[in-house]
């Protein structure tokens, strides 16, 4: 498809745009920032959320080959374990700007509260990093033995970290919406859905240079497009719920959060971008072409910005009704919020960062995994034979 | 040990705003920025209607979920019950917000989630916050409720009082008198 060099060229204009907005908020602070005292959290801890999720969800579909052994998943290696970096140093990246005072994280340590699920978010995240390099570094030497153990604590670790992202939103009794264990859940879900999607049209290309990408004839990017097909499906049933649960009584701050994304000012945002793009296109492509590569590729990139949207929509929902602290006081209109340029620019920013370092690390590092010698060979001879019928 | 607390009678509160104003000017704060307001509300139907008036500002909760969420402990709960923040600790991450049930915390300029601190440096010292001492109709009574004879206690052992949300668990030092 792309050219190598586009590749760079195009993520490199996103690094210098998120540049821009990265300078303009530590000049100018919050004020350039779409929050306010009603709304606190915006895209940043949106983006914060998409990118440490889908990097969790990268990792947790790669266990599937490294922790419980199903072969052709172990292709997904190294890569897999690079891009999970990449997204969380990134994640890391967006969060910290968006933190007003990130050099006083320094008493994150010195007095910790274990109370604060933002505490934990930040022990179990930057566990999760310190992992992640000592898995990564390990099987760059193919070292299996030190790999194993890390891979087994990893699995742990992600899953106790993703789903306690779901929690520092879960913890709120302020915020109706939001409050209950639904979104732990949802989070491990939509980290599910977002890991197969980056892996699917990562290995997608990977299989356009001529690596292996396939295994006992079947290629990899089919089966990440079964996970991806599953989890869409899983997400729809859990959406649906969701939303009927919170209309359904019409409890204050939970109803008025589901009708502001069914109807309301998050509307279109939910619709266009979160259900049809995010969701239900990617769903036809997968299952009109019966997992084709290249479609799963083309449903994966539709499913990301659905992705990013549907952090966006999950983010601002349990903010957008206004708090209600006096009985009977009418409440009227929604909480106002409109992103600045600068914290779009570091989301593209961000994104852009992902391509080049992934790229890099391509560049630098040997991240082909042979799963099986034979299983490798018998791979190219099917390919040849594929070739040669093709030919005749 | 002092328990602070305060006693707010809102059918007394004409809505002129003194106590945001005279907040505003102790901890020069600009027009936009207030650590104190007023929700009004609407009652009845026409042509019976009247509007009604509560002050609300923190509620310097005894079961603060600022405070549990903070994650390095920049807010912290004193002994003489005040809800305050320690500035140096805080990474403003704007948690503490999103969990006060009352949204009374408002970003300054450094990114620091501030609000009504009960005015810590002056209570101290005898003195009244300027909330209380600027109020014509004596909306406000301030004082300690381990003290009998301090006039909250008097007043509060009079009259029907309640607490916003309390279904929230947060306990609130801040009173009202019932209408
Ligand atoms: S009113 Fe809000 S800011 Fe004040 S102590 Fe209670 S929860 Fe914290
Ligand atoms: S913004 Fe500051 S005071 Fe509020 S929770 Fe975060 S660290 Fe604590």
């Amino acid at each position: 498809m792309f050219a190598k060099k586009q590749w760079l060229t195009a993520s490199l204009i996103l690094v210098c745009i998120g540049a821009a907005g990265a300078i303009n908020i530590l000049i100018n602070g919050e004020h350039v920032m779409g929050n306010n005292n009603q709304v606190p959290w915006g895209i940043l801890i949106a983006g914060y959320v998409f990118f440490a999720a889908s990097s969790t969800g990268v990792g947790l579909i790669s266990s599937l080959g490294h922790v419980f052994g199903i072969k052709r998943f172990e292709l997904l290696g190294k890569r897999a374990l690079l891009i999970s970096i990449i997204l969380l140093l990134c994640g890391f990246g967006v969060l910290a700007l968006e933190l007003a005072n990130p050099l006083n994280m320094i008493y994150i340590l010195l007095s910790p509260n274990i109370k604060s699920p933002i505490w934990w978010m930040g022990a179990l995240y930057g566990l999760y990093l310190l992992l992640l390099f000592a898995e990564f570094y390990y099987s760059l030497k193919e070292d299996h033995k030190k790999v194993k153990p890390i891979a087994n604590i990893a699995l742990i670790t992600k899953l106790a970290a993703v789903s306690n992202l779901g929690v520092v939103f879960g913890m709120l009794h302020s915020r109706p919406f939001w409050q209950g264990p639904y979104y732990s859940l949802y989070m491990i879900l939509t980290a599910i859905l977002s890991g197969a999607a980056i892996l699917s049209i990562v290995f997608y290309f990977v299989g356009q240079k001529g690596r292996t990408v396939i295994y006992q004839g079947e290629n990899i990017v089919r089966n990440l497009g079964k996970i991806l097909a599953g989890a869409l499906f899983i997400t729809v049933i859990f959406t649906f719920w969701k939303i009927l649960t919170s209309l359904y009584g019409g409890i204050p701050g939970k109803a008025g959060a589901a009708i502001a994304l069914l109807a309301g000012p998050l509307g279109l945002k939910f619709w266009l971008m979160e259900i049809i793009l995010g969701i239900f296109l990617p769903l036809f492509l997968l299952i009109k072409y019966s997992f084709q590569p290249v479609k799963v590729m083309f449903a994966s990139i539709l499913t990301m910005l659905g992705v990013l949207f549907m952090r966006l929509d999950f983010v601002l929902s349990g903010q957008i009704i206004p708090l209600e602290m006096i009985e009977g006081l009418q409440i009227t209109g929604y909480n106002a919020y409109v992103p600045g340029w600068s914290e779009w620019a570091l989301i593209l920013g961000a994104i852009g960062a992902t391509i080049f370092l992934y790229m890099l690390g391509e560049k630098k590092f040997n991240l082909d995994v042979v799963v099986d010698i034979h299983q490798h060979q018998e791979n190219l001879a099917s390919t040849k034979t594929t070739l040669v019928k093709v030919e005749a | 040990m002092a328990r602070f607390a305060m006693l707010i009678d809102a059918s007394r509160c004409t809505g002129c705003n003194a106590c945001r104003i005279a907040c505003q000017m102790q901890w020069q704060l600009p027009p936009e920025r207030y650590y104190n307001r007023l929700e009004h509300n609407e009652k009845g139907t026409y042509p019976n209607t009247k509007w009604e008036i509560t002050p609300i500002q923190c509620m310097h909760c005894d079961n603060p979920p600022c405070r549990d969420v903070c994650p390095t402990g920049a807010t912290y709960k004193r002994t003489d019950g005040l809800v305050l923040i320690d500035s140096e600790k805080c990474i403003g991450c704007k948690y503490c917000m999103v969990a006060c049930p009352y949204g009374v915390r408002q970003i300054n300029y450094d990114g620091i989630p501030e609000k009504c601190r009960f005015c810590a440096e002056y209570i101290i010292e005898g003195k009244m916050p300027p909330c209380v001492s600027t109020c014509m109709n004596e909306v406000r009574i301030f004082g300690d409720l381990d003290d009998p004879e301090s006039k909250i206690s008097k007043v509060m052992a009079k009259k029907a009082v309640y607490q916003l949300l309390p279904e929230k668990g947060t306990r609130p030092r801040i009173f009202y008198v019932r209408k």
